[in-house]
């Protein structure tokens, strides 16, 4: 709908700007065809009525002829038909509004001066046309640029809600327990092991405490949060767990968003701890020009429960990386025959943040 | 003096299972017949040895302790240990004698073992509602991506991308996989709102199509790569074509 009409009260000032108008056309009126003043304004004030309205077509143009600069040639075109199209009726108003006044006012020899008046009024109407497209194209635009605003306000809101999930997800009960469990079975058999526990599952806590206020951390923090989470999973999983770490030095660093790194290792845990045969959950962070790259590795055994890849964790750090990154950092996974591997292509450049 | 109850253990941590056998060990009237470390081997060795008690965990390789407790026959008395108690109300579903909470104390050991024993030592039996089981061992919101079948003292583990079709024969269902059929005890409407309603179609009153397993679709027939011919109804059409125009 034309927002003019749409916008509730839109109508009366843009009526109100078509009364200068009014008095222009009879001014023209005047001067071209020698009319008298009272005459004249009878004569246009309807017909400036009426070209409001018939102005308000304009919208429906605009919408169809979007301005693109591939095509401003066929946009003129368009506009200029339009607008002809639109004077020629104000013509015919014209010639209908004459006759009507000619008989009221009694203004003898008005209709024989239609020939002067017509080409007055048809340029005109052809000028203000146009001038009301343009007026059509700025509401158009400003609406657009409020859609847009709305958009990515909204996109805004997306990400900062992945953000708090992704985040809410990292506090895992199951780990918790688990370990407390643990540690509650140690400390008959197993005192000083026991107590190791105590100290590993501490540290964890204690790193992962206020991560989640923080924007970045060093990628060096984030390694050595997997590295101990890695070590409490061992204390509990026992010989059915292996891990091989390989960090080229120089990374220490880069900035990650916190906690990128901790959905993807609980996974490869969980998957590699229940391979039948035990596995090995290998963590490898490469320094290539420009960008780290990290890899992690897992077993993965064909019909278990959670088909990797489609699970919610994955598709969060994915949407982490794209939020804090934007285009420069991507994450991958593929599975290979016995294997799952997720690797993570990150910028090293300053001033990621 | 009554008979020792015989125990079985399922869980994927050493650990917690070396706490079950020190908090067991104070117990003479029960003896441990077998622990393990997934569903899969507990449900399978329970279905050999019988046991009276088993303490399950629940998030387990392979199988998980709904799965696996599903497949047990005859049914045990079943003490849950679990780490977090988002499954509690699963568990009291099924007919659970307790639900342990991880760590828990000898003290509340203790007392879901003497419960547990009751129920064992009870003329009735544990009492489990099989198709409860069944239908809580996937979690909600998600489509089952595999089914456990027992066959005699066999188990099997189908995924079910590779399932053909289902056909419903009285109270049981004979899932087709490969040209080789397994009977299960369950209901092909329980059976079909378990399974990716945009993947499995009940085309028929008794039959249930894998629609990756479609080869052509004839008035009255759906004939599958397999070359089986599964009758068609109307209504199975209509939600046939509806699912493969969905797809193109």
């Amino acid at each position: 709908m034309n927002p003019i009409l749409h916008r509730r009260g839109g109508l009366w000032p843009y009526l109100a700007l078509w009364v200068p108008f009014g008095g222009i056309l009879a001014l023209l009126l005047a001067a071209s065809a020698d009319l008298a003043p009272s005459t004249a304004l009878l004569v246009s004030l309807p017909m400036a009525a009426v070209y409001a309205f018939l102005c308000l077509s304009s919208w429906y143009v605009c919408k169809a002829t979007p301005p693109r600069a591939a095509n401003y040639g066929r946009m003129a075109l368009t506009l200029l038909t339009a607008a002809a199209i639109a004077s020629c009726l104000w013509v015919l108003a014209l010639g209908t509004l004459v006759n009507f006044v000619s008989i009221v006012k009694d203004a003898a020899g008005l209709p024989e001066r239609m020939p002067q008046m017509v080409p007055v009024v048809f340029s005109l109407g052809v000028l203000l046309y146009l001038l009301s497209a343009a007026l059509h194209y700025v509401l158009l635009m400003l609406d657009e640029a409020a859609k847009a605003e709305l958009e990515k306000a909204k996109a805004r809101e997306l990400a900062r809600e992945a953000e708090l999930t992704a985040l809410k997800a990292q506090v895992n009960p199951h780990f918790l327990f688990n370990s407390l469990n643990s540690i509650s079975s140690l400390t008959s058999h197993d005192p000083a092991k026991a107590r190791e526990m105590c100290t590993l599952l501490a540290d964890y806590l204690r790193k992962t405490l206020g991560l989640s206020e923080r924007r970045s951390v060093r990628l060096s923090e984030e390694i050595s949060l997997a590295q101990n989470y890695l070590a409490v999973e061992k204390v509990r999983f026992g010989e059915r767990l292996r891990f091989a770490g390989e960090i080229d030095p120089g990374v220490e660093d880069c900035e990650v968003p916190p906690l990128l790194l901790q959905p993807l290792v609980e996974n490869a845990i969980k998957h590699g701890a229940s391979a039948a045969s035990g596995g090995e959950v290998k963590l490898r962070v490469k320094k290539r020009p420009g960008e780290i790259e990290i890899r992690i590795e897992n077993p993965f055994e064909e019909g278990e429960e959670a088909p990797p890849g489609t699970g919610l964790g994955l598709r969060l750090v994915a949407q982490r990386i794209r939020s804090f990154y934007g285009a420069r950092g991507r994450m991958t996974h593929q599975v290979e025959p016995g294997r799952f591997l997720v690797e993570l292509s990150l910028p090293m450049a300053e001033g990621t943040h | 003096m009554e008979r020792a109850l015989r125990v079985l253990i399922a869980d994927d941590e050493p650990l917690a299972r070396a706490l079950l056998k020190e908090f067991l060990s104070s117990h003479p009237d029960v003896e441990i017949c077998g622990e393990f470390e997934n569903g899969f081997d507990a449900a399978r060795a329970a279905l050999a040895l019988k046991p009276d008690i088993v303490l399950l965990d629940i998030e387990m390789p392979k199988l998980n302790g709904f799965e696996a407790l599903e497949l047990m026959d005859p049914q045990p008395a079943v003490i849950f240990t679990t780490a977090y108690d988002q499954y509690a109300v699963k568990a009291f579903a099924v007919h659970a004698v307790d639900y342990l909470l991880k760590p828990f104390d000898k003290g509340r050991f203790d007392e879901a073992l003497k419960r547990a024993a009751r129920t064992a030592r009870s003329q009735d039996g544990p009492v489990v509602d099989a198709p409860a089981v069944a239908a809580l061992a996937r979690s909600p919101q998600k489509h089952l991506t595999r089914i456990a079948i027992k066959d005699g003292s066999q188990i099997t583990i189908l995924p079910s991308s590779r399932i053909d079709y289902i056909e419903a024969q009285d109270d049981y269902v004979r899932i087709v996989s490969g040209g080789k059929g397994h009977m299960k005890q369950q209901t092909l409407a329980s059976l079909e709102s378990a399974l990716d309603p945009a993947r499995f179609i009940r085309v028929h009153r008794s039959y249930i199509i894998n629609v990756e397993k479609l080869t052509r679709l004839e008035p009255g027939t759906a004939i599958l790569i397999c070359g089986t011919e599964i009758p068609v109804s109307r209504a199975g059409a209509s939600r046939l074509r509806e699912i493969l125009s969905g797809r193109r």
